[in-house]
This record gives structure tokens, C-alpha cells and sequence, in this order.
């Protein structure tokens, strides 16, 4: 169930998942001799190298949360209870998303400390792929100047413009809830078919070709949030981090 | 290693959850100390703990390590009989629905028997407690399976070099940065691990996975019950063969349903509403009364997972819950039989199955179907 919002069904739900990276030290993994394994000590990357860690071979813009020892639901920070987080779901798609473990602030020796290094550093930030044009945003951030921030971002890395794209894909939605719910009942009506006159029964014919419609017209739909989410990214300049 | 996603059936149950605010991480922080046995001798020896931890984990990692790489996140520890667990689960408020009521008060009631200070009647479960009983949760699994397939407990076959593994954490980042961390998993979706080398066996899962569809402490014993015990199936047949695909996965439904027969991970989600999709034998009754259902032979040949639909996990629960009432006894037999190396040649999988049948139960593919058909006439009114 998303916070502040009417509850999506599956497919909609799917397009609004937030497709989260949880990065890891590699440099702090284990040593393997044998049945003998030693594990290396995490230590902090140096701000630069986090950066370059979270990023990797990725151009699109980071948006980096940390997770927090102390404040209860550290994603309210981006989903804010009592308020429509869709359009903020939305404009994820086109980041990099990527979320940090809870001591990163508090442990010196978490390999992102450097981004947030102590206890009143923000609890996330939209930036360029290197670090460049970081904005560092709180759970108090209003939703329009989180949306500011987040559509400003995006404008700077992709080519073409999100604004038509996102109030498209927020129209699909609704388009795929519809969906659903028709797809939910003929395949309800297709089991009770079954149960009652087997699979042979000529009335299954009609809801059968009913179904095929309704997957028809999904993979339309699927078609057209492919394209709609398809920016290209701008060149890669590297930016100064700050 | 190895490792087996749930990730068909649990795909559409994660959907649409992902976009809520996590839990928070220490919002309840739990005591250090077990508030339940407050570390007395007496009480651990009673309930059969080893120990709350430090214990090692994987090979050159203790628990403490654990906690260390994955970032600070709370988990706390037990070391049973045949089980490490490790949970950073929350609170738990027990639901309104009285079937889980009971449930829980009966389990509390077990468990107290064990440990004086856990009362039967509270509405809501500390991590702590919680801790207490999946531990119980995960013995008494083990007892019964080693019932069910005529295996002693102590005797070799289900135990791993080392005891088996359960992770269960709150949140998915947690679950992912374990998995990423110690066996170099993307993995999104419970998953079941074994580390030959390492001599573990682990289930690991979040109760964030399925918060969005099954958001109760009932479903999450549900799914550790039927991966717990496709755990064990793995363990029982050892170093041979995997069991063939209907039999493990009708297996897993078994243990699941037995928890509650209302959250099946697989099945429910072609079957009709959310009502009584999970309302499996009338269902089961009505399509072998219309001849709708995959013969014997048929089963035998499937390979992957991939080949059941959400009927069809509901069918293959219906043959082994056949089996386990009608031939309980045969079954520790059949599984050795089922899982004996491969014969060589084309068809050797199904000849293996179609002797096991024979020699274990007596039963022909086509006396399988017939005697089948007959009992779920009879037990599925």
C-alpha cells in the first residue's frame, strides 16, 4: 500500500516500483582459502571514489538516500504520508536510485560516510552522475521544490524534456488499473467456466478470446510506457562535484 | 552455490509495495538482552537455545561481522538445535483476524511452557519475541518433517554440515546488501541458498517482500514453512538428485498450507478473487470431475517450475497432500527412490519416477491417476 494515495493495483504498482540499488563494499569482501575465509574490514571511500562507486558505469542523475539509525521511515523523506507520491515516482524512473545502509552517517567506517558525513547531513540528494549539481534534500522539503529539484536535474542530463512523458505515463495508470480489473474478472470467469464445464466448454471460447484482447491491448500499453521512459541521456560532461 | 528465487509468484505480490516508506529500522529498538530467558542458564537449556550469538555465520564471519557489513541494521540472534537464525523483523501487532489470534495464543502457549515470562494473551509481539518464535516455529518444522518422511532427527540425512540457515529481515535493502554481500546475489525476492563448499544451507527472506498482498506475521511463517521444508527435501535426498519439480514444489505447498492455507505464494493469483482463490480442494474436486487436470505421466516429465501454472501448483499440491495421507509411511522410501541417481539414456527421468512409484507405493502412472481421482472424490467434498 503507497502512502498518501489511492491504492494502485498490480501493473500500475509495477510501474511506480522504484528499482533500488543497494551498494555493498566489494573492496570489504571476503578472502577465500579453502573452507578458510577472511573478512576484510569495511573502510570509508574518499568522497570522490564514493561517488564513482554509487555511479558506476550508470550516466543517469543519482538520487542517494540513507537509511537512519534514529528517524522512524527514513523514505519519507521522498514519500510523504498525506501526500500524492506519484508524480515523485514517476520522475524516479529517470534516476539512479540508490540507498545506503543505516550507520553511514554514524560509522567513520561505512564506505559512503564521506556523502553524508555526520548525524545532520540530509537524508538524501538528486545530483549529476559524478556529484555535480548536488542538491541535498530533507523529509521537510516541499513536495514542489523536491519536484523542482528532482525535474531540474533531469532537464540538465537528458535530451528531451520529462514534463509530456511523465503527465503521460501518469494518464497510463489509470489506464492500467482498468485493466487489471477487467483482466482480473474474465480470469475469474474463466476459472468458474472451468470448474463447472471443463475446459472444453465452447462458453470458455468467448471468455478466452476476451482475455487475449485485454493481453493485446496491455502489451500496447507496455509498448507505449517503453517509449515514453526512452530519454536520451546529454553527453557526459563531467561536472565539478561540490 | 546455488540459489532458488521465488521470484514467479512472489513477483506480483512485491509490485506493488515497493513504493511505501520502509519501516523504521530502530524505531523499537530491542533490548540486548532476551527479556525472556534474561540469559539464565536455566531458561536458554530449557527452551534448547546454544546461544543468542556471537556465533559464526559463514565461514570466517560471526554474527557480530554481520551486523558490521550490513550497516548497523539490529538483528538479533539464536543458535536452536538444527537452526542459526538471524531477524531484524519489527514489532509485530497481531491482526484482528481471529484465525491468526488463535494461532498465535496457541503458540505462546507452547512457547511458555518453555519460558514463564512469554505470556499467551498479549496483542503484540516484541522483536524479541518474535525471535522466540520463529525459533519454535522452526523446530517443530523439523520434528514434524522428520515425522512425516520416517527420518531420524539425529541421524544425519537432513542436517547440512552445518545446522540450516534462516534470515529474516525487516526491509529489502537489508535482505539485498546480505545477499549481494556473502553470496553475490541481485536478489530481490526470498530466496533459498546452499554454499556447498561453505556446508550451509540458508532460507532468507523480508517481510517487506510481501507487506504490499499477505502483510501478516502468519503469511511470513507460511513462506518459511514451505521453504524451510523444500530446505530439508534438499537435504533428505542429499548429495543425489533433485527431487522431480511437482513433487517438490506440491511439497512446499504442503508445509505452507499446514501453517494456514489462506497464503500460498504460488496458485492464488489465476484462481479467482482473493476470497477463496486459496479455497484449493473443491476446486481440485471440480476440474478432476471434469477431466482437467495433468496425468501422471505427464507430471513426471515436467523439468522446470516454469512448466506449472497457478492451477497446476494447486493440482500438484492436491496429488502430494494425496500421498502424504494415503501413504505417509512410504513416503521416506519414495523420496530416496525419486532422487537415486539417473539411469542413463532418453526417458531415464520419468523411468526413475515410474519405479520409485512402483516400488514405493505400488502404484502404476495410471493406477496413480485412478487412485488419486477416487480419494479427492472422497476427501475434497
Amino acid at each position: 500500500m503507497r502512502v498518501g494515495a489511492a491504492p494502485r493495483l498490480v501493473t500500475s504498482a509495477q510501474l511506480l516500483d522504484i528499482d533500488w540499488n543497494y551498494p555493498i563494499d566489494l573492496a570489504a569482501g571476503a578472502e577465500e582459502t579453502g573452507r578458510t575465509v577472511a573478512q576484510k574490514e569495511r573502510r570509508a571511500l574518499p568522497r570522490d571514489e564514493a561517488l564513482r562507486a554509487l555511479a558506476g558505469d550508470d550516466r543517469r542523475p543519482l538520487l542517494v538516500l540513507r537509511e537512519c539509525m534514529v528517524c522512524a521511515g527514513t523514505d519519507e523523506a521522498l514519500l510523504t504520508s498525506g501526500a500524492d507520491n506519484e508524480k515523485t515516482l514517476l520522475l524516479m524512473r529517470w534516476f539512479h536510485c540508490v540507498k545506503l545502509p543505516p550507520d553511514t552517517s554514524e560509522n567513520p567506517n561505512s564506505p559512503f560516510h564521506a556523502l553524508f558525513p555526520d548525524n545532520d547531513s540530509a537524508h538524501l540528494f538528486v545530483s549529476r552522475w559524478d556529484g555535480g549539481d548536488l542538491v541535498p534534500l530533507e523529509d521537510e522539503t516541499s513536495r514542489t521544490a523536491l519536484w523542482k529539484s528532482m525535474t531540474s536535474l533531469l532537464d540538465s542530463s537528458y535530451e528531451g524534456s520529462t514534463r509530456t512523458p511523465l503527465k503521460a505515463l501518469a494518464k497510463l495508470l489509470d489506464e492500467y488499473d482498468r485493466l487489471d480489473i477487467e483482466l482480473a474478472q474474465e480470469r475469474a470467469q474463466a476459472v468458474k467456466l472451468i470448474e463447472k464445464y471443463g475446459s472444453d466448454s465452447s462458453k470458455l471460447r468467448k471468455v478466452e478470446r476476451a482475455l487475449e484482447a485485454l493481453a493485446t491491448e496491455r502489451a500496447e500499453l507496455d509498448a507505449q510506457v517503453r517509449e515514453l521512459t526512452e530519454l536520451e541521456l546529454r553527453a557526459a560532461e563531467p561536472t565539478a562535484a561540490r | 552455490m546455488s540459489g532458488v528465487a521465488l521470484a514467479a509468484g512472489l513477483a506480483a505480490l512485491l509490485a506493488a509495495g515497493l513504493a511505501r516508506p520502509t519501516a523504521a529500522l530502530q524505531d523499537d529498538a530491542p533490548p540486548e538482552v532476551d527479556p525472556y530467558t534474561r540469559g539464565q542458564e536455566k531458561y536458554v537449556e530449557r527452551v534448547g537455545y546454544g546461544s543468542f550469538g556471537p556465533f559464526l555465520w559463514v565461514p570466517g564471519a560471526t554474527t557480530s561481522a554481520v551486523v558490521e557489513h550490513l550497516g548497523g541494521v539490529p538483528l538479533l540472534w539464536v543458535e536452536t538445535e538444527h537452526f542459526r537464525i538471524g531477524s531484524s523483523l519489527a514489532s509485530y501487532t497481531i491482526a484482528t483476524d481471529q484465525v491468526e489470534r488463535n494461532k498465535i495464543e496457541a503458540e505462546l502457549k507452547r512457547l511458555s511452557k518453555q519460558l514463564p515470562r512469554v505470556k499467551a494473551g498479549v496483542n503484540e509481539l516484541d522483536r524479541w519475541l518474535r525471535l522466540h518464535l520463529f525459533a519454535q516455529r522452526a523446530e517443530e518444522l523439523f520434528e514434524r518433517f522428520a515425522e512425516d518422511f520416517g527420518v531420524g532427527q539425529d541421524d544425519g540425512p537432513l542436517l547440512p554440515d552445518e545446522k540450516h540457515q534462516l534470515l529474516l529481515c525487516a526491509n529489502s535493502s537489508t535482505f539485498a546488501r546480505y545477499m549481494q554481500r556473502y553470496h553475490q546475489l541481485p536478489a530481490e525476492t526470498p530466496m533459498r541458498v546452499f554454499e556447498p563448499h561453505a556446508g550451509t544451507v540458508l532460507f532468507a527472506c523480508a517481510a517487506e517482500q510481501l507487506e504490499s498482498f499477505y502483510d501478516n506475521d502468519t503469511a511470513l511463517h507460511a513462506l518459511v514453512a514451505r521453504s524451510v521444508a523444500l530446505n530439508l527435501l534438499a537435504r533428505l535426498e542429499q548429495a543425489a538428485h533433485a527431487p522431480p519439480v511437482w513433487l517438490a514444489q506440491g511439497v512446499g505447498h504442503v508445509y505452507s498450507r499446514r501453517v494456514d492455507p489462506r497464503y500460498n505464494v504460488f496458485g492464488n493469483a489465476a484462481l479467482g478473487s482473493m476470497e477463496d482463490a486459496w479455497d484449493w480442494p473443491p476446486r481440485i474436486r471440480a476440474r478432476v470431475k471434469n477431466g482437467d487436470f495433468p496425468s501422471t505421466r505427464e507430471m513426471l516429465a515436467w523439468t522446470t517450475r516454469d512448466e506449472l501454472d497457478d492451477p497446476t501448483h494447486m493440482l500438484v499440491w492436491g496429488r502430494v497432500d494425496y500421498l502424504f495421507e494415503e501413504h505417509s509411511g512410504d513416503l521416506g522410501p519414495f523420496i530416496k527412490r525419486v532422487c537415486a541417481a539417473l539411469p542413463e539414456g532418453e526417458g531415464a527421468l520419468v523411468a526413475r519416477q515410474e519405479r520409485a512409484l512402483s516400488e514405493a507405493f505400488d502404484l502404476e502412472p495410471e493406477d496413480f491417476d485412478k487412485a488419486w481421482k477416487r480419494w479427492v472424490d472422497r476427501a475434497y467434498r
